[in-house]
């Protein structure tokens, strides 16, 4: 039996960036206990970290949350990271293109070198976190939206510890 | 020739530092690398490059031994900084990141600088 974990935050606005190297350390302690290969807890801490800063950086008004899940489906570990926070139409179409263009690429990693490129030229945000959970944290990139609810999950399969 | 001095940067959870000897210019990076670190990253990145011209550096290197993350906001910082150093023609050295194994994500985030600026980005353990 593995062991199963879920953590929930939950803020009642979005929740400053500074939050995100505490929240990253803590998903790195916490995994690094349960999963087998450091690499992959890296990997899980490296998307809480994005996740959290572009809660921070674009939710509107209202609550927004965070919930890293470790469960297993089929006999197969996975950590899925989930968050949620409502947004602005304007955001929500930059989101949706962005998600869809990273969903579609057939090489994740040719498609963040090309974000790279792209990010050297613009002079606002980096626009660089969702491609780089997909190619760096090699996590699988969801997006489901109602009204101006925004959820995004980022899930990787894991091997996790097993009790003695 | 005079030679530009690089104020380091202290704070609670990240700090950056320069120095140089026998033709390196060394750029030591510790803790967070995150949103705090993000306004003081770019303008201490240009003042690297002019000092790296005014002392006539052959190598500038990054010690990442004690830098725990960098997010997307500081990659981009490297990113718009090794673009410049791309088209500039003046510019005489290389720049070399010396990584801690031990962070993971170091080989993947330094190997996607590599891959931008390949010419000119070395990653060494």
């Amino acid at each position: 039996m593995s062991h199963k974990t879920a953590t929930t935050l939950r803020f009642d606005s979005g929740p400053p960036e500074r939050l995100a190297s505490t929240v990253r350390e803590f998903v790195g302690d916490l995994y690094g206990k349960v999963l087998l290969d450091e690499d992959a807890t890296s990997r899980v801490a490296l998307a809480a970290h994005e996740l959290l800063e572009n809660l921070a950086k674009y939710s509107s008004a209202g609550e927004t949350s965070i919930d890293i899940e470790l469960a297993e489906r089929a006999g197969q570990s996975f950590i899925r990271i989930r968050t949620r926070n409502s947004s602005t139409p304007e955001r929500i179409a930059t989101l949706r293109e962005v998600l869809d263009e990273i969903h579609d690429a057939a090489d994740p990693t040719a498609l963040y070198y090309d974000f790279l490129t792209r990010s050297a030229k613009r002079q606002d945000a980096s626009g660089l976190g969702l491609a780089r959970i997909r190619a760096e944290a090699e996590m699988e990139l969801k997006y489901h939206v109602v009204g101006d609810q925004v959820t995004i999950e980022a899930e990787t399969p894991v091997e996790a510890k097993r009790d003695p | 020739m005079s030679t530009l001095y690089i104020a380091p940067i202290n704070k609670e959870s990240f700090a950056l530092a320069a120095s140089t000897g026998a033709g390196v210019l060394q750029v030591k990076c510790s803790g967070n690398g995150d949103a705090d670190m993000t306004p003081y990253l770019a303008p201490f990145l240009r003042l690297v490059h002019e000092r790296a011209q005014s002392e006539d550096v052959r190598s500038i290197e990054f010690d990442f031994h004690d830098l725990y993350f960098l997010n997307s906001s500081c990659i981009k910082c490297f990113i718009v900084w090794l673009d410049a150093l791309k088209s500039d023609s003046s510019k005489s050295y290389q720049v070399r990141f010396v990584t801690n194994t031990k962070l993971h994500w170091q080989r993947r985030s330094l190997a996607a600088l590599r891959y931008f600026a390949s010419e000119i980005v070395s990653v060494v353990a």
